[in-house]
């Protein structure tokens, strides 16, 4: 729990910050979307249960954030992380361009069942870019993302990591 | 077997796990109020850090902005204002060129006019002689038949009398300097009397003493050389009277008279040469239109 709680702050301060700089920066990078970010990145750094806390308060933080109903992207990422977890793709150590390449696969997916679930909730706002360009920021800044979290979190030492 | 009970397991705890998002949204979706109670704090955390991020960005990008584009612009700005100043220039030394054709023009003509065909046209080089007197040096000597005490006017009037003449440059002593005197006369009221120069700092005056207050001189009477007991021709506009005062000793008047030449602007001048005032043929000759010959 404090490893989730710690992660899920950290989580927090980037994204915040990552939104601070958004007004500056061109439109096209408003189709991030930090959950498959903290899917995979959870997944190959930290145990399951693990895994599982920080899709609760991330995705907590992210549906607070994107202005969604809390709840919504928890749940997802729930799922997400437990059909992840039946393959063994996470397992073992692998590059930063690998794991920005899971993420291109995984965003992608994570957006069709997101405009599912909103379609058959709430409304739907079908944007083309968001399905083709979104996963390929995602990818793009997950290189970053994970470079700077890694950093991070050895500075606040977080438990229970499998770096 | 204990994969299976493992698998069991995590799909037990990921059910059970499940169970918070959708009750958080069963409740959010029968109250709203919840929604904001949640995420109060974390909007308020995330609002401090993108403020803090903001002003950091936002500084930085005006940084940026003021050193790369700015002082590109600021360059641009300074160029273009020396181009403008240098237009500004341009123009002003045009106009300054067409004057002085003008008054160039106006002196042929004035020379032309007047039979004065011994006149040689000379330009002011420099202003001499201050604090003490009242001189111009011009560019043309006793090489060009310039000779002591030859008039000298400009298209506007009378300037003066040459004082001293070298081979290629003479002084000429101006009508407002103290030393200086010659006959004049009243247009209006046909009052004469002795003009002589007015000791200022500021101003380039005459003044005309010893006039008789019979004549009844006026304020605003045009003042021209008579032409008597002097180089000076006849009819030479010297200036304006603009105040009549009782002289010292109560029995006559004596006029000031603001000069119609511009001393400060003067940049070329005629001088009247062998102006003897034996040979002078015509002494009713003036320069201006006013009285045809």
């Amino acid at each position: 729990m404090k490893t989730a709680a710690k992660f899920s702050f950290l989580l927090l301060m980037i994204s915040s910050i990552w939104q601070g700089f958004l007004p500056k920066m061109p439109t096209i990078f408003d189709f991030f979307l930090l959950a498959p970010l903290t899917i995979v990145f959870s997944l190959q750094y930290f145990r399951f249960k693990e895994s599982l806390m920080i899709c609760l308060l991330s995705g907590a933080i992210i549906d607070i954030l994107s202005g969604s109903i809390i709840g919504f992207n928890i749940f997802l990422m729930i799922l997400f992380v437990l059909i992840l977890s039946f393959f063994n793709v996470f397992l073992g150590k692998k590059s930063q361009f690998v794991l920005s390449f899971y993420v291109l696969i995984i965003s992608f997916f994570y957006r069709i069942i997101y405009l599912i679930f909103q379609g058959l909730f709430g409304n739907t706002y079908l944007m083309l870019g968001n399905l083709i360009f979104g996963p390929i920021i995602d990818s793009i800044i997950s290189i970053l993302f994970y470079y700077l979290l890694s950093k991070i979190q050895n500075i606040f030492r977080l438990s229970g990591s499998k770096i | 077997m204990w994969a299976i009970i493992e698998r069991a397991k995590k799909i037990l705890i990921v059910l059970f796990l499940s169970s918070l998002p959708l009750l958080l949204i069963f409740i959010q979706n029968k109250n709203q109020e919840i929604k904001f109670f949640l995420s109060w704090p974390v909007i308020e955390t995330a609002g401090r850090i993108e403020q803090l991020t903001l002003g950091i960005v936002g500084g930085l990008s005006d940084w940026f902005f003021r050193y790369f584009y700015w002082s590109n612009r600021a360059d641009e700005l300074r160029n273009l204002r020396s181009k403008v100043e240098e237009a500004d220039k341009l123009r002003y030394r045009v106009k300054d060129l067409i004057n002085e054709k003008a008054s160039l023009l106006e002196l042929d003509l004035i020379a032309a006019n007047n039979g004065y065909d011994n006149s040689q046209k000379a330009q002011v080089i420099a202003r001499t002689g201050s604090p003490l007197s009242r001189m111009i040096r011009i560019d043309k000597g006793s090489r060009h038949q310039i000779r002591q005490k030859d008039p000298v006017i400009s298209h506007e009037g009378i300037v003066g009398q040459v004082l001293a003449v070298s081979l290629n440059f003479s002084d000429v002593l101006l009508v407002t300097d103290p030393s200086s005197a010659f006959e004049a006369k009243l247009i209006n009221s046909n009052a004469r009397g002795l003009c002589r120069g007015v000791a200022s700092s500021f101003k380039y005056l005459l003044e005309i003493t010893d006039i008789d207050p019979l004549e009844n001189p006026k304020i605003g009477d045009i003042v021209m050389s008579s032409g008597i007991n002097s180089q000076i021709p006849f009819g030479l506009l010297v200036g304006k009277v603009f105040e009549i005062q009782k002289s010292d000793d109560g029995l006559s008047l004596k006029a000031k008279v603001d000069p119609f030449v511009k001393f400060r602007q003067l940049d070329y001048v005629l001088v009247l040469i062998n102006q003897d005032p034996e040979n002078k043929a015509d002494i009713y000759s003036s320069p201006w239109p006013l009285k045809a010959k």
